[in-house]
């Protein structure tokens, strides 16, 4: 079922700088050539094949913010802090071996002291399927907005739920998110800029979401801890996508 | 003072002089010999270094292919995202670096990791298991890549 949307942004018209033709999304899971058995079968890294039955994802919100507070953070990509490296396309590797957004190097840079502010916000108070994808259209068509730059799109997950079957045994999860998906954008909203902005969000699950996960030593049906870690990992480990297009 | 969003923009002098073996996979896409992956990391045939190669996958198994390296810092491009699954040596597995795409070619290259290598020696790639049954891949060395334009 498409979720049900209220619109809502922190800003009041007046002085606007910009207007918003649209903003999408699309939230879904997304097997990938490699891993895709159809109809939503997977195939992991261990060569279960995990048929996914249901894929939910609670979520409190899409937002598009502003940073607050940087100033004297210094934060170049072509010369990272201690740690990172070959940072390009809004992220840095860092010495684990994990991808990190160039918003959470700075978050750290700055002791925590950062903030964003929400300046295009679509909340969200039902599941979305992942499985059927989307929602679409978040309501905000027509929302005026105000001179900014937005640095940081974020998905505020809240639950991971969903059942699937392997070798005939169910399974189920329920799995708290602790983090957001968040990814760094470089948008301008100024008077010397077209005035209408189209925003399109993709946030796409993985078809290597069970990886590294041996059902058959589970006792089941709920996932053991160290399944459930390894989903949540796995799931956060991706990175939502902002498309924008701007029109007169 | 707050450098990020205006050095977005800014580029050293060294990715003028070298071209960004990122781009480079790009225009080389599909191109090179044919292997095929092994069914064990001691049989694996060897990827040559800045070469592609279509490597044909076993089926329903996962394959293997070998790099030998030096240490340093390499790129390693996939055509197929989600089909190389992890890296060993000496008969233990390392970590994988999570995978991105090529931005310069995104859809052609769905997926590249960064490896930084700080042991030479042979090390042993594993493949799938899969659904596709073949993929292609190139391993270059990284100078000239990750510095933003």
């Amino acid at each position: 079922m498409i979720a049900l949307l209220l619109a809502a942004c922190t800003f009041q018209p007046g002085g606007a700088f910009g207007r918003l033709d649209g903003f999408t999304a699309d939230l879904r899971f997304e097997p990938g050539e490699a891993r895709d058995l159809g109809g939503f079968k997977v195939l992991t890294d261990l060569g279960a094949e995990v048929q996914v039955q249901s894929l939910q994802l609670q979520l409190s919100g899409i937002e598009l913010q502003e940073i607050r507070g940087a100033a004297g953070v210094s934060f170049d990509p072509a010369n990272p802090p201690e740690g990172y490296s070959l940072c390009h396309g809004g992220h840095c590797h860092y010495e684990d071996g994990s991808l990190v957004s160039y918003d959470q190097i700075i978050n750290e840079l700055s002791g925590g002291t950062v903030s964003w502010e929400a300046i295009i916000a679509a909340p969200f108070d039902q599941p979305q399927d992942l499985l059927e994808g989307g929602p679409g259209e978040l309501g905000l068509e027509g929302l005026l907005l105000p001179q900014a730059s937005l640095s940081r799109l974020e998905i505020a997950g809240l639950r991971l739920l969903g059942e699937a079957e392997v070798d005939g045994r169910s399974f189920r999860w329920d799995l708290p998110l602790s983090t957001a998906w968040s990814t760094s954008v470089e948008v301008e909203i100024a008077r010397d800029k077209p005035e209408g902005l189209a925003l399109e969000v993709e946030l796409l699950l993985p078809g290597t979401l069970f990886d590294g996960i041996d059902f058959a030593a589970m006792e089941g049906p709920e996932l053991d801890p160290a399944a459930a870690e390894s989903v949540v990992e796995e799931a956060l480990a991706t990175f939502p996508t902002l498309t924008v297009t701007r029109s007169n | 003072m707050f450098l990020f969003l205006p050095l977005l923009l800014a580029c050293g002098d060294k990715a003028d002089e070298v071209e960004d073996p990122a781009a480079h996979a790009c225009e080389e896409l599909g191109s090179g010999e044919g292997i095929t992956a092994s069914t064990t990391p001691e049989e694996a045939p060897a990827l040559t270094l800045g070469e592609g190669a279509t490597v044909s996958l076993p089926a329903g198994e996962a394959g293997w292919v070998a790099l030998s390296v030096n240490p340093g810092e390499y790129l390693l491009f996939a055509d197929t995202a989600d089909v190389v699954t992890g890296i060993w040596l000496d008969g233990v597995e390392l970590d994988l670096p999570t995978g991105s795409a090529n931005e310069d070619c995104p859809t052609e290259i769905p997926e590249h990791f960064d490896l930084d290598i700080e042991e030479g020696g042979t090390y042993g790639l594993r493949l799938g298991p899969s659904v596709v049954d073949s993929v292609w891949l190139m391993l270059s060395e990284s100078e000239g890549h990750g510095h933003e334009e």
